[in-house]
């Protein structure tokens, strides 16, 4: 008896319901899909998922920053047409009532896309949504290090710049010495030229006083880093310093005095300038002795 | 004023620089409208095909964020606007008429009240061109 009042109530609040969602479940759209950032050269879909409910379609009409450039019309031949814009290049054959294909990304690609579908007559109920595309551009080649020295000694400044090579968004660059991260007591300026085509180049300079802590087995090595976040681009150059071999002169000497240092370099290389001239001599009296038997 | 006189001049001059930067544009710039209480008011939209090859096929009018056109003029049938399927919703069918024959075209509202404040949007869908969007914000005193 229970069992059969419940299914009862069932029923009835299937018959209540069934109305009430055919009229306040119209038309609608359920999600809009446009990749960004994209990158130059890309294929990109943009998707627009919608639910009639019911209803018949009567267009699904794509819009670039208020411009339509793609619609879909069940009614017309062919039901997908695209209407001329620069910089999207709709690829027909990929395009479907819920989705459209932009080929080769260019900068131009950027803006706001509006996807718009509207029911069939009489009511023409009319759903939109609206999304930002931004379109990047990769550095076509890594981070250059200018301005090192092939040789350093301790004591010494290391001036050094990072430029990328052109890229939308600037790359963020970040120096690294021996693979650790430099810390904010390394004196870096960072800059960035715009050029007339809207990219940018990055530069990044490095400014440290070297101590011997920076070297390890006679050499150091300066690393740039060039990345563009979200696109998950990262390219580096690296460049290996060598010390100078006074350094391997007492650094508590060279710490005290490096003019000291110096005098003493002096006195060092001197025999060794003396043994190469008694060699020079000997090599010249061995060849007579030679040339005579 | 003759400051005034040369900011319009200048300012105009500026539009038609920037009319280029339009050409594809599909819409129009916004128009705003004053009614009075108990008058008629006539509203805008241009619906004039841009080629000669080309015919309207639908004309929508959209107030403020409805998603539903309180009128709708369907030509995809007809040939010409003039033999259209004009409908309206219940709250305008008696107070409004679609003049396609005017230039531009106009959606004749008859006596206004404070309610009828707002933006109106009238949408174009031709056969061939781009969708044509003009938006009007009507005032009312």
């Amino acid at each position: 008896m229970v069992l059969r009042e419940f299914k009862v109530e069932v029923v009835l609040h299937l018959f209540l319901l069934l109305p009430a969602v055919s009229l306040t479940t119209p038309l609608r759209l359920v999600m809009l899909d446009v990749p960004s950032p994209t990158v130059v050269g890309q294929e990109v879909e943009l998707t627009c998922s919608f639910d009639l409910n019911g209803d018949i379609l009567y267009s699904v009409k794509w819009y670039k920053d208020d411009v339509e450039f793609y619609r879909y019309v069940p009614n017309d031949w062919p039901p997908g047409q695209f209407l001329p814009l620069s910089g999207v290049r709709v690829d027909l054959s990929k395009s479907k009532e819920q989705s459209v294909y932009i080929r080769n990304v260019a900068l131009e690609t950027a803006g706001i896309y509006k996807c718009e579908v509207s029911t069939e007559a009489p009511v023409f109920d009319t759903v939109s949504a609206k999304k930002e595309m931004k379109v990047y551009v990769l550095p076509t080649e890594g981070p250059k290090i200018t301005g090192r020295h092939l040789k350093y000694r301790v004591g010494d400044t290391v001036t050094v710049n990072c430029t990328s090579a052109k890229s939308k968004p600037a790359a963020t660059l970040n120096w690294y010495i021996n693979d650790e991260p430099v810390g904010p007591e390394y004196e870096t300026i960072y800059s960035t030229i715009l050029h007339d085509d809207g990219l940018e180049v990055s530069c990044l300079s490095l400014r440290f006083l070297i101590n011997h802590d920076h070297f390890t087995n006679g050499n150091m090595r300066i690393k740039c880093e060039a990345s563009i976040p979200r696109v998950r681009y990262t390219m580096s150059d690296e460049t290996l310093v060598f010390s100078d071999q006074l350094q391997h002169v007492s650094g508590l000497r060279i710490r005290e005095n490096l003019s000291k240092v110096r005098d003493t370099a002096a006195i060092v290389a001197t025999p060794v300038r003396w043994i190469h001239h008694l060699l020079s001599v000997l090599t010249l009296v061995y060849n007579c002795l030679f040339f005579r038997i | 004023m003759k400051k005034l006189k040369f900011c319009t001049f200048f300012s105009s001059f500026l539009l038609w620089i920037h009319a280029p930067e339009s050409l594809g544009q599909s819409s129009e710039p916004p128009i705003s409208l004053k009614g009075v209480q108990g008058k008629d008011v006539e509203l805008p939209c241009n619906i004039s095909p841009l080629t000669p090859d080309d015919e309207v096929a639908l004309v929508l009018w959209y107030r403020d964020d409805s998603s539903t056109p309180f009128y709708s003029l369907d030509a995809r049938r007809g040939g010409s606007p003039g033999h259209g399927r004009h409908s309206s919703s219940d709250s305008y069918a008696t107070r409004t008429y679609f003049s396609t024959v005017s230039k531009p075209a106009t959606l004749q509202l008859a006596t206004v009240t404070k309610e009828d404040k707002g933006t109106y949007i009238c949408r174009v869908d031709f056969k061939k061109a781009r969708t044509r969007y003009s938006e009007i914000s009507l005032s009312i005193i």
